[in-house]
């Protein structure tokens, strides 16, 4: 398992870490109407409290074909359907990473975590 | 992965409880000669005189505190994992936290005025059945039976709604109490003497 997506062009190598990849994520996910914030782990909750943006609790793996898998955690606004806000965000989500970074997605895991008044 | 991380864990937890033991049995033997204070003051005074014993002792602890820290993750997310509704997408799996919906659940006291408070506890069972249990404080005005009904109809429609399940929800409703107009009233006395009066408040500026 690699921390990155390498790929390989005629001048080099171009590297996306996996922090950029969840931040892409996370700005793809918030744009959705319905989706209140990014979930937190105890990490991205300690960097908070310090007034930093971490997005360690959104998960990103690469499989052996340079394949992404990605699970989000979301916190979604009282009165929306939680299917329709997550496939909007899958949707968003998918078109984002692969408008930016040319990587295959394989597959978005959504983890809805609570329900907030927006 | 999470298997091999439990794994380490249980075995490091399990090395530390072995040398426990082994330490309460080395001192419960005569033979060894370690019941004296002598020996626990030569072992202090080595540890204290020598700043490489200080320092790994630290760091033992410090290992330990990230240890603890890194299993009750692992543990929690285990935890949490088993307590979601699960969904497919052709884009991927959907899991939703139980504690989500009770978050949901919990602003129907906005909605219906006759609650006064709503405590919901959300469980699903083997069958993938929704059980939803609402300990529930009223309002001595209110209607229990049309109350009652209101509140399951209500709960069904908005779990269905914003969750898009088929599934069969179960809705068990216990009313723990009801708050009389008179204990209302006394309560807020009781809140309105406890609160310091201000000199000459009654008076306004001209």
């Amino acid at each position: 398992m690699t921390n990155r997506n390498d790929s390989l062009t005629e001048l080099g190598t171009i590297k996306i870490h996996r922090d950029s990849i969840a931040s892409i994520a996370a700005i793809a996910s918030t744009e959705i109407e319905g989706v209140k914030c990014i979930g937190k782990n105890f990490r991205s909750g300690l960097w908070e409290l310090v007034g930093k943006k971490d997005y360690s609790a959104i998960r990103v793996e690469f499989d052996k074909n340079g394949e992404v898998c990605l699970e989000i955690p979301l916190v979604v606004k009282y009165n929306f359907s939680i299917p329709d806000v997550a496939t909007k965000v899958q949707e968003n989500v998918r078109n984002s990473l692969e408008k930016m970074t040319n990587i295959i997605i394989k597959d978005i895991g959504i983890n809805v975590q609570a329900i907030e008044k927006g | 992965m999470r298997t091999l991380g439990i794994l380490f864990y249980t075995a490091v937890l399990v090395f530390i409880g072995l040398l426990m033991i082994t330490f309460s049995i080395v001192l419960s033997i005569p033979g060894f000669g370690l019941q004296s204070a002598k020996f626990f003051n030569d072992l202090l005074y080595v540890i204290q005189s020598s700043l490489n014993y200080r320092l790994v002792i630290g760091l033992s602890g410090v290992l330990l505190i990230i240890i603890s820290f890194s299993f009750m993750q692992l543990i929690l997310v285990r935890f949490q994992r088993e307590k979601t509704i699960a969904f497919h997408s052709p884009s991927g799996d959907v899991t939703i936290a139980l504690s989500a919906i009770e978050d949901l659940l919990r602003h129907f006291v906005v909605i219906i005025p006759e609650i006064k408070e709503l405590k919901p506890d959300v469980i699903v069972n083997r069958k993938g059945n929704i059980i939803v249990n609402l300990r529930v404080v009223l309002k001595s005005e209110a209607n229990i039976p049309e109350l009652t009904a209101q509140l399951q109809e209500i709960t069904k429609n908005k779990i269905q709604e914003v969750l898009g399940v088929e599934e069969q929800i179960v809705i068990r409703i216990h009313i723990a109490k009801i708050i009389s107009r008179e204990e209302k009233e006394r309560r807020r006395k009781e809140i309105e003497k406890d609160e310091p009066k201000i000199p000459f408040g009654g008076y306004g500026r001209v």
